[in-house]
Formats: structure tokens, C-alpha cells, sequence
């Protein structure tokens, strides 16, 4: 049943606080009029009203010149797709002298409850002198890459990502030099996916030898890298702390803040 | 004589189930025969209904009413899926084996299979206007219903329950599908009766089923058929439908609300 006026505001919470999280909702219920308040995320309008989409808490934000904001939010962060434009963490799968595939793991910082399938095209991973790229030298397989979404793809084909920034591109990788190689024969190895973990425990994960998969370490042919992480050095080199060696990577720009000097 | 212990050994004297299972039939049959006049058109079963129980789902829904009608639901929310364009919801709706009451007829028959395609049919017909696809370009969403016991309107129970489980896994939706259940018995001038019960519904000249949203007030699927009289009665019905469909929702949206807030009693503890 739709609640109108004051009982309605009563339960948006008091007005003149930043946030008032309160009261539960159900997907359809009706929250207030678009005159009193902008739809925010969560909700939708119709007829003139604002409804809300989810079944979670109601959340009332109060600008200070516009309308105040109506969301719905759930407290379990699901359901998140990449959109186009966003910066999403995915892991490369397989390399071709065409394109990178990938796995994307997370959208922004929100791991997904189900991974993604993404290709980088071999023009779409730097911003200038595109046709000069080679896809080897810029990633391998089991490198963690911050990509942005530029196209959701068309049939058969993936989320469409890119690397043309300065601030896009591997952030983790391995070194040949201390890998394992367990004898697949192909020179492309495929590499089992890390399950979506918390952001607390992606770092720790990655730089662990074991594969966190349900079927453990060396069971259905995939090979685990317990190679050293590399350090940059450049936009497109990295180096092995171990061996000193440098390969050649697409390498993301370091945030300032990140940086220890 | 030794013992041959490779074989279990059975009693010595058997008889046959369906001596017993006779007896059970007539009685019920009579019960009805008797108690069937007397029936309010317009009373609604009992419900219940509970949202978040299983953990192997991202959102689940179980609803059972009184007749005895027990609908277990589950959702999954997006995945990845290969066509381009809005995400597509994918229905599945099983029966158990011991769903029905009687022998079935031949286990895993083309029938069985066939009515439980068509009932997933109708259950995608009834969702997809409550659910927001467009929020979900390149994805698809998985809904599967189980019917534990069939007690009369069991797709009724599985569009609530489908819709429930939907909302329970946080997909975002218009608005809660209710379903409800109608039937009109073979008596020449008889009237529609709400949610029969399942000997009911076996005998009943004309079923129906009505999908409602209610905060929105459309109606996303109308199922059924049979020899339901005039035009008249038939709009009467439907309007029948939609007032037991708006007397159910509240216990549909108090149980979602109750789910939320033992989900985060459980995340703060």
C-alpha cells in the first residue's frame, strides 16, 4: 500500500542531517514525490513518484542548494556490472599477437560475485603510436591490469576494455625468471582464476603460490606462478627485484600518494 | 540351510500398497462431497511465506498456503551471457517426484517434462514486467521453483514465490509479483472460487491464473482456459483475482521485510 505525506516524510527521516539511514523498503513501495526529493540509485520514477527498486533501507541525503536525494540501499554491495567508463581490475587469461583476454574481478573496488570476460585489442592498449603495440610486450598472462570499459560489446564479443592512460595498465605482474613451469607444452598458459575476494585479501592472495580455486593447486592442468613480483621502472618496463632482469609491460602511473621516495 | 548373505532377504508376506492408499481416497472424497457447498468463493488460503533461507542462492523465497501448496525458490543474480542488448531472465520450474498426490503416471514422461516447460513459460511471462532488465545489459538472471507438494494454484505460489526470491537477491525490480489462483467448478450456474484446493482444481471446468503488481496496479500475465460461461463472468473473475492478489501482497512484502532485517542482524554479528 503507498504511504503519501507526513507519514511518508516521517519515515525518510529528519531533514537537516547529511544521511539518516532508516527504515526498510520493498522493491515497488512508493517513497515521495519527485518534487520533494531527486530519484537517486535504486529507486525509479514514475508517474510523477519515485519508487523504489530494491528491497533494502531507505537512505534520505540533503543537499544544501537542490533537492534532496532518495536511495535505496542494500547492504550487501551485489549486483554490480561494469558499466561503460568504469575502471575495473581484471586479470589477463590469454594473450594473441591481436588481442589480451581477461577476467575482470572487480568494478571500482567491489569485487563481482561472478567474473566477467573482457578483451583489450591490440589498439586499445596505448593511447599513442597504436599500431607499433605488440600485445607481448605490453602484457602476459596472470598480469593484474586496471582497464577502463569503453564498449559493453556486440554479440560474441566481450566487455571491450582499454589501457590508453596514463594511469591504466599492469599493476601486478610476475617475473619469468622464478616461475615454475610445470610442462603444459604451450607456450600460452592458461591460469586459473582467483575467486573474488575481498579488497582486503587481494593483495595478500596474489602474492601467494597457492591458487585460492577450489581444485587446488595442479589438479586440472593450470599452472600456478609463484614468480617474483615485479617492480616498474617505466611506463613500459618492469624488473625482477631477484633477477634484475626487465621485461617489457604497459605499466600504470603509480598514484602519488602510493609512491615512497 | 546356510544364510545367503549377498541378497536382502524381504518378509515373507507382502501385500499391496494400494489396499491402504483406496481407503484414504474415498474418505477424502466424500469429505469434499460433503464440504464443498459451504465454501466462502472469496476466502483466501492461509499464506505463508519466507525469503532468504538457502545459502547456495543468492536470493531464495519459500511460500506455502494453506491447502498445503509448498513452493521452494531460488535466484541468482547477474551473470555474464552472451547476447548483446537487455538481460534476459531465465525461468526453471521443477515438480518433485512426490509432488502429487497418487502414482504418477509414467515417470519422467515427455508430458511431465512438457507442462513443467510450460510452466516455466508462464512463469517468465509474469516476471519479466516486474523486473528492471534494462539495468542489466549483457546479463542473465536465473529463477528456479521447486513444487514440493501440489495442494491447488501451485503457479500462483511460484510467480510469488519467484518474485520474492528476485527481490531477495537484490535485483532490481518494479515492483513484487503476487500470483492468484482461480477456478470454476462443472456446476451449470456456479461461481469463481479463489485458490482451490488440488481435487478442486482437477474437477473445475475453467482455471485461471492472475499475475499482479500491485503498487503499480497492472497486471503482467493472465493464464487459463476452459468453458467459463459468459463474458461477464469471466471479468468478475478477474476482478475477483485481483483482490486476492492485493490481500496477499502484504504478507509477501512483511516476510521481505523481515529477510532484510535478519540479514543484518546476521552481517553485524
Amino acid at each position: 500500500m503507498p504511504r503519501t505525506g507526513p507519514a511518508g516524510r516521517e519515515r525518510c527521516g529528519r531533514s537537516g542531517m547529511p544521511r539518516q539511514p532508516l527504515s526498510p523498503c520493498v522493491a515497488g513501495e512508493r517513497l515521495c514525490s519527485t518534487e520533494e526529493a531527486t530519484a537517486g540509485s535504486g529507486t525509479y520514477t514514475r508517474h510523477g513518484f519515485i519508487f523504489s527498486s530494491l528491497a533494502g533501507c531507505l537512505e534520505r541525503k540533503n543537499e544544501d542548494n537542490e533537492l534532496p536525494v532518495v536511495s535505496v540501499v542494500r547492504d550487501s554491495e551485489s549486483q554490480l556490472l561494469p558499466n561503460v567508463g568504469a575502471v575495473v581490475t581484471c586479470k589477463v587469461c590469454s594473450i594473441n599477437s591481436r588481442f589480451a583476454k581477461v577476467h575482470i574481478l572487480y568494478v571500482g573496488s567491489t569485487p563481482l560475485k561472478s567474473t566477467f570476460r573482457g578483451t583489450i585489442r591490440r589498439e586499445d592498449i596505448r593511447a599513442t603510436e597504436k599500431d607499433k603495440v605488440e600485445v607481448y610486450k605490453s602484457f602476459r598472462p596472470s598480469d593484474i591490469v586496471l582497464a577502463k570499459v569503453i564498449s559493453l560489446g556486440d554479440a560474441q564479443s566481450n566487455y571491450l576494455l582499454s589501457t590508453a592512460e596514463n594511469e591504466l595498465g599492469v599493476v601486478v605482474a610476475r617475473s619469468e625468471a622464478g616461475r615454475d613451469r610445470t610442462g603444459t607444452g604451450s607456450g600460452l598458459k592458461q591460469f586459473c582464476l582467483i575467486p573474488a575476494l575481498g579488497a582486503a585479501d587481494a593483495a595478500a592472495s596474489l602474492s601467494t603460490r597457492r591458487c585460492k580455486c577450489k581444485f587446488g593447486k595442479e589438479q586440472h592442468g593450470h599452472t600456478v606462478s609463484p614468480g617474483v613480483q615485479m617492480v616498474p621502472i617505466s611506463w613500459c618496463e618492469m624488473q625482477c627485484p631477484r633477477t634484475h632482469t626487465k621485461e617489457f609491460r604497459k605499466v600504470a602511473r603509480v598514484q602519488p600518494q602510493f609512491l615512497q621516495t | 540351510m546356510p544364510l545367503d548373505h549377498r541378497r536382502l532377504r524381504g518378509p515373507e508376506e507382502s501385500q499391496p500398497p494400494a489396499l491402504w492408499a483406496a481407503t484414504a481416497a474415498e474418505d477424502e472424497e466424500d469429505e469434499e462431497g460433503a464440504g464443498a457447498a459451504p465454501r466462502d468463493p472469496c476466502a483466501l488460503r492461509p499464506l505463508f511465506a519466507r525469503a532468504g533461507l538457502l545459502s547456495q542462492a543468492q536470493g531464495s523465497a519459500y511460500v506455502e498456503l494453506g491447502s498445503g501448496t509448498k513452493v521452494l525458490c531460488a535466484a541468482w543474480g547477474p551473470r555474464e551471457a552472451a547476447e548483446p542488448g537487455p538481460g534476459r531472465l531465465l525461468c526453471e520450474f521443477r515438480r518433485a517426484p512426490f509432488a502429487g498426490r497418487g502414482a504418477r503416471g509414467r515417470p519422467g514422461a515427455a508430458a511431465e517434462r512438457e507442462a513443467e516447460r510450460e510452466a516455466a513459460a508462464a512463469l517468465r511471462e509474469a516476471l519479466e514486467p516486474a523486473v528492471r532488465l534494462g539495468r542489466y545489459p549483457r546479463a542473465r538472471l536465473a529463477v528456479s521453483a521447486l513444487l514440493l507438494q501440489d495442494g491447488g494454484s501451485a503457479l500462483a505460489a511460484a510467480v510469488s514465490a519467484a518474485a520474492l526470491a528476485l527481490a531477495d537477491a537484490g535485483v532490481e525490480m518494479y515492483d513484487l509479483a503476487v500470483g492468484c489462483a482461480l477456478c470454476r467448478p462443472p456446476a451449470p450456474a456456479a461461481s469463481w472460487m479463489l485458490q482451490p484446493a488440488e481435487p478442486e482444481e482437477r474437477r473445475a471446468a475453467a482455471r485461471l491464473t492472475l499475475a499482479l503488481l500491485p503498487a503499480l496496479n497492472q497486471v503482467s500475465a493472465v493464464l487459463g482456459g476452459g468453458r467459463g460461461g459468459p463474458p461477464e463472468d469471466w471479468a468478475q473473475a478477474l476482478r475477483l483475482g485481483l483482490d486476492g492478489c492485493h490481500r496477499q501482497y502484504p504478507v509477501l512484502r512483511q516476510s521481505l521485510l523481515r529477510a532484510a532485517q535478519r540479514r543484518d542482524a546476521a552481517a553485524a554479528a
